[in-house]
């Protein structure tokens, strides 16, 4: 039960994370900036909840900041059409660097105010993450705003001609996708492990953007892949002092154990991609990556 | 093509302004010491990179000649460069590398500034004779720790958050499993890898997973104080590690969980560099124990239930080890993992042993990766 | 009062380099601000950060050094992104090339140099080529997105070195971070004298030049470009895309190779867990930057990628002459590449403002 407990609250980053960018990617709009939104939201968060002593507070705060910084992110791809793998990078580079530097001040303070912890340290956060599920879901399937932004995803063409303003619904969802990412940071740095130190996402935004791959943009998805990713994270762990037989000789190190999810994220992709039907069902934003400017 | 001359001219351009501009770097008395300071982490770590700081601090106040200049966060690739442009620029004379993963670098600096004397951490290699290197037997209040661990735990196993199956983290497991042997004979130490010297969620993750398995009693060899702050989140007693980290023991209730933590004093060895420096000698190899003051126990928290009997004990063990009559790896030690002897009766292990340590002793539960 | 984007149907070298300085010297100004905020002088500092780079011959060297990767890695992105393809796993595709090449030195330490370099060279090509090649292939077989696929093996490719380093080839001795014994003498590549700069720098330079020409004057170059602007067109006029995809891809990877086996055989001698290329500054991440600021131009690259080997150099050093706190290299890094990102707009519209016009 521990165990379960503990995947779950590894999980929770990746699910915050991950669905911003899933909801990002459905309008068409890549953000590789996810990893220097979330140590934004780290900060701002950390920040905002020691100056006036509110978890809460901390947390809206990073959402803010994380859905600026994702602004940045809009206007160079949205409005000057510009490639969002390059301006992802950047973004990165420019938030890891950014609370580098600002951050400096919030180093020597002591723990910040935690999130309250429900039972025995699961924190509301936690639901919440799970609660985005279905939500997200429902948003995207069962709403008009979700057949937009699939719309838009798809065929931005298209749905221009049927009236819709493709930049705002873009603008729109990289903003969520912001807010998240910054909620995710601010999980970490109130929640997960509270305190604040630069670069403690480690790599975790990433993370996040083979997560919405692995996903192939279905919230359902999302959650099994932040598991499985959990999953693991902590499986290497407890596997230390074990001893299984297959398991212990092959991925000798724990390394080596970490490289599954990455590899089968490449394989998922490649199976889904390989099969007409299968990527027919899942019907992903064709658009993804693309800017759209009209053609008149 | 024509991109490419315009792009060329202006490069041209640029060197030859830097050309005009060149000036001949600060000149210095023969007697001015600079401490070119590299830090592998930021100050504000709260511990490893702080403890360097606050020495460096305390230096440059302690001496007028003395002077400092600090580059945070600097990685193997761009060691090379800081140090040649604190050197250059700045005129340091004594580069201090604070971390193992530059004993290469460390060579390649000394070789390129033979009037420099280049110091760094943990390490064993100087091909040049202005290399010097130093660390200490940080498993001396890591044992004192040990003793306390062992009274306090009541499930008899002792969680501990380590980074790597390294030498010097090796040491302090083994100290403390030691010492918790010695007031109480049933307690394990029960370690877990987090394959990172900093890395805070995941630091979290391990302390949690080591709770989850029994374990009441945290101790932990990170660089950031995470683990801290989850036992006390648990309301479980904890060890810090590197600096003071009671900032971060903090539990619900309020009350402080962290019950001291092992800490590092770089002075004395600062010291050391800057007389030899002085004296025209560049290369030492330093061992700081606690009788130099180089490690020590931070002030142990009064809320913490340590029978009278241990804390006596405490006091006399290290009363013992500063005037270095009591020495912590004394037989007999057996191996955990087949129980072989490896520390007869009556015999105990070199600082040079101690300093190679590759196993543990028999009530550490670990299996190494 | 509106403005609008009308798409440039000039865009010209003069453009280009106007583009670049005009963002450059607007992030400069935002900077300054950051510097005025800080307490320190902006002209003295930029000051100090050109003389760092470029004021000495030990700065130089530094910048140098630093260009080696920058420019590799760019090239390994520049080379696909001509077919059309987004190889944004430099990251991976150079730590595959330090592992292979570190992988011969530490097979076959008697052999002497002439013979042990060339054979590490090779290896690092093929490691990283073979990386690229798998993506490449998945690509062309399956058309699995690679923008996904190198960005995973960048992760399968650092674990591995985590891997090696800290157990089948770690250092022994009691070394207190997991790292790999160096490499033999024999196999650091030589270095130009009186600086630390390895000669990789010329095969980046050679090869640079030569990925012009073949794009430009070779059948397999027009093909590949062909690929890039029309698929269509391509498919049409019998262009295999299966080869040109394996190609271009295994060719990038290779390049992203050769800038590992310059880190590992000209400049660190060893691996080590998560420190052999510096997290922040991934070189195979801003390779491809430093490919977008050359305007995809492999011979504008190698100016490109030694001026962004200066301003990380001159950045590093930020702290240490200026006196200004740690984080300010990448926020400095973060603010140019921003803006320069963001003034490519310049580059290929013209921006006008609605005037009564409906």
């Amino acid at each position: 039960m521990d165990t379960i407990i503990l995947i779950m609250q590894a999980a929770t980053l990746f699910i915050f994370g991950t669905m911003g960018e899933v909801l990002s990617q459905r309008s068409g709009v890549l953000n590789l900036g996810l990893e220097g939104m979330m140590v934004v939201g780290s900060l701002t968060g950390f920040a905002a909840a020691t100056l006036s002593g509110s978890p809460w507070i901390g947390l809206a705060a990073a959402m803010i900041a994380g859905g600026l910084m994702s602004l940045i992110h809009g206007f160079i791809v949205i409005t000057l059409r510009q490639s969002q793998v390059v301006s992802g990078m950047a973004l990165t580079i420019f938030g890891l660097g950014l609370t580098a530097y600002v951050g400096k001040h919030f180093l020597m303070v002591g723990a910040p105010p935690r999130v309250p912890t429900i039972v025995s340290g699961i924190t509301p956060l936690l639901f919440l993450g799970l609660a985005l599920v279905p939500l997200t879901w429902f948003v995207i399937y069962r709403t008009r705003f979700g057949l937009i932004v699939r719309a838009v995803g798809e065929d931005p063409e298209a749905a221009d001609t049927a009236g819709i303003n493709v930049a705002r619904v873009r603008y729109i969802c990289v903003f969520i996708g912001g807010m998240m990412a910054g909620l995710a940071g601010a999980y970490l740095s109130l929640a997960y492990s509270p305190m604040w130190r630069e670069g403690m996402t480690a790599g975790r935004g990433w993370i996040c953007i083979a997560l919405a791959f692995f996903s192939m943009w279905r919230p359902a998805m999302v959650l099994i892949g932040a598991e499985l990713f959990g999953g693991l994270w902590i499986l290497q762990f407890k596997l230390q002092g074990m001893d299984i037989p297959v398991i212990s000789s092959i991925f000798t190190s724990p390394y080596l154990l970490m490289m599954i999810p990455y590899l089968a994220t490449v394989l998922i992709v490649t199976l889904v991609m390989s099969n007409e039907k299968l990527r027919k069902r899942i019907g992903g934003p064709a658009a993804l990556g693309v800017p759209y400017e009209r053609s008149s | 093509m024509k991109k490419f001359l315009v792009l060329s001219f202006s490069v041209i351009f640029l060197l030859g302004i830097c050309g005009l501009g060149l000036a001949g770097s600060g000149a210095q008395s023969d007697k001015d010491v600079v401490l070119g300071c590299c830090w592998m982490a930021p100050v504000g770590d709260m511990g490893w990179t702080y403890a360097h700081d606050q020495a460096r601090a305390k230096l440059v106040k302690k001496y007028p000649f003395v002077t400092s200049v600090v580059r945070e966060s600097v990685s193997v690739p761009d060691m090379n460069t800081v140090a040649s442009m604190m050197i250059d620029r700045k005129g340091a004379n004594i580069i201090i590398m604070n971390g193992a993963q530059f004993t290469d670098v460390a060579q390649e600096v000394a070789k390129e500034y033979p009037d420099v004397m280049v110091a760094y951490t943990e390490g064993f290699t100087h091909k040049y004779p202005n290399v010097a290197y130093y660390f200490g037997a940080i498993y001396q209040p890591t044992y004192l720790t040990g003793l306390m661990a062992g009274a306090l735990t009541k499930t008899n196993k002792i969680g501990f958050v380590a980074a790597m199956p390294l030498p010097q983290v090796n040491m302090r497991i083994n100290a403390m499993a030691i010492g918790a042997r010695e007031v109480n004979p049933d307690a394990e130490i029960i370690v877990k890898w987090t394959n990172s010297w900093f890395d805070p969620p995941t630091e979290g993750e391990v302390a949690r997973s080591l709770i989850a398995e029994g374990c009441d009693v945290i101790a932990q060899h990170q660089d950031s104080p995470t683990a801290v702050t989850t036992a006390a989140s648990k309301k479980l007693w904890c060890f810090g590690y590197d600096a003071d980290m009671s900032k971060f023991g903090v539990g619900p209730d309020g009350k402080n969980y962290q019950v001291c933590a092992p800490i590092w004093d770089w002075s004395s060895v600062f010291d050391r560099m800057i007389k030899d420096y002085r004296a025209g000698v560049k290369n030492f190899d330093y061992w700081g124990d606690m009788s130099d003051g180089m490690v020590d126990l931070s002030p142990i928290n009064p809320d913490a239930p340590i029978p009278a009997q241990v804390k006596a004990l405490v006091k006399k063990r290290k009363q013992e080890m500063i005037d270095g009559t009591f020495k912590v790896f004394h037989g007999p030690l057996y191996r955990w993992d087949n129980g072989k002897l490896m520390v007869p009766k009556g015999k105990s292990l070199s600082v040079e042993e101690i300093r190679h340590i590759d196993w543990f002793v028999k009530n550490v539960v670990t299996k190494l990766p | 009062m509106k403005f609008f984007l009308q798409k440039r149907t000039d865009i010209s070298a003069a453009n280009n380099i106007r583009s670049v300085l005009i963002s450059v010297a607007l992030a400069l100004v935002a900077f300054s601000f950051v510097l005025l905020a800080s307490g320190a002088d902006p002209i003295s500092a930029y000051k100090d950060i050109v003389m760092a780079a470029f004021g000495s011959v030990r700065g130089l060297s530094n910048t140098g050094i630093k260009m080696i990767p920058f420019l590799l890695c760019g090239l390994a992105f520049l080379v696909p992104r001509k077919a059309g393809l987004w190889n944004i796993g430099g990251v991976g595709q150079l730590h595959m090339g330090a592992v292979m090449s570190a992988w011969v030195a530490y097979s076959f330490p008697d052999l002497p140099a002439p013979l042990l370099i060339p054979l590490m060279i090779i290896a690092a090509f093929i490691g990283g080529g073979l990386l690229g090649g798998i993506c490449g292939f998945l690509k062309a077989k399956w058309s699995a997105n690679e923008v996904v696929t190198t960005m995973m093996f960048n992760y399968v490719a650092i674990l591995l070195v985590n891997h090696l380093s800290a157990y089948p080839w770690r250092r022994g001795g009691g070394i207190a971070y997991p790292m790999t014994s160096e490499i033999v003498p024999a196999a650091w590549m030589p270095v130009i004298a009186g600086t630390r700069i390895h000669y990789t720098v010329v095969i980046g330079i050679v090869a640079a030049i030569i990925i012009f020409y073949w794009l430009r004057k070779t059948k397999t170059g027009y093909e590949i470009r062909t690929v890039g602007s029309n698929p269509q067109a391509a498919k049409y006029s019998g262009i295999s895309s299966m080869k040109i995809i394996l190609l271009t891809m295994f060719i990038g990877g290779g390049l992203a190779g050769l800038a590992g086996f310059g880190e590992v055989s000209g400049l660190q001698h060893s691996l080590r867990v998560n420190d052999f290329t510096p997290p922040d500054a991934r070189y195979g991440f801003s390779g491809l930057i430093v490919a977008y600021l050359a305007g995809m131009n492999s011979l504008v690259l190698i100016i490109s990628s030694f001026l962004f080997g200066g301003i990380i150099t001159g950045g590093n050093t930020l702290q240490i002459i200026a006196d200004l706190s740690s984080g300010i290299t990448g926020l400095f890094q973060g603010l140019i590449l921003i803006f320069v990102i963001g003034g490519q707009v310049l580059l290929r519209y013209k921006i006008k403002l609605k005037t009564g016009e409906p």
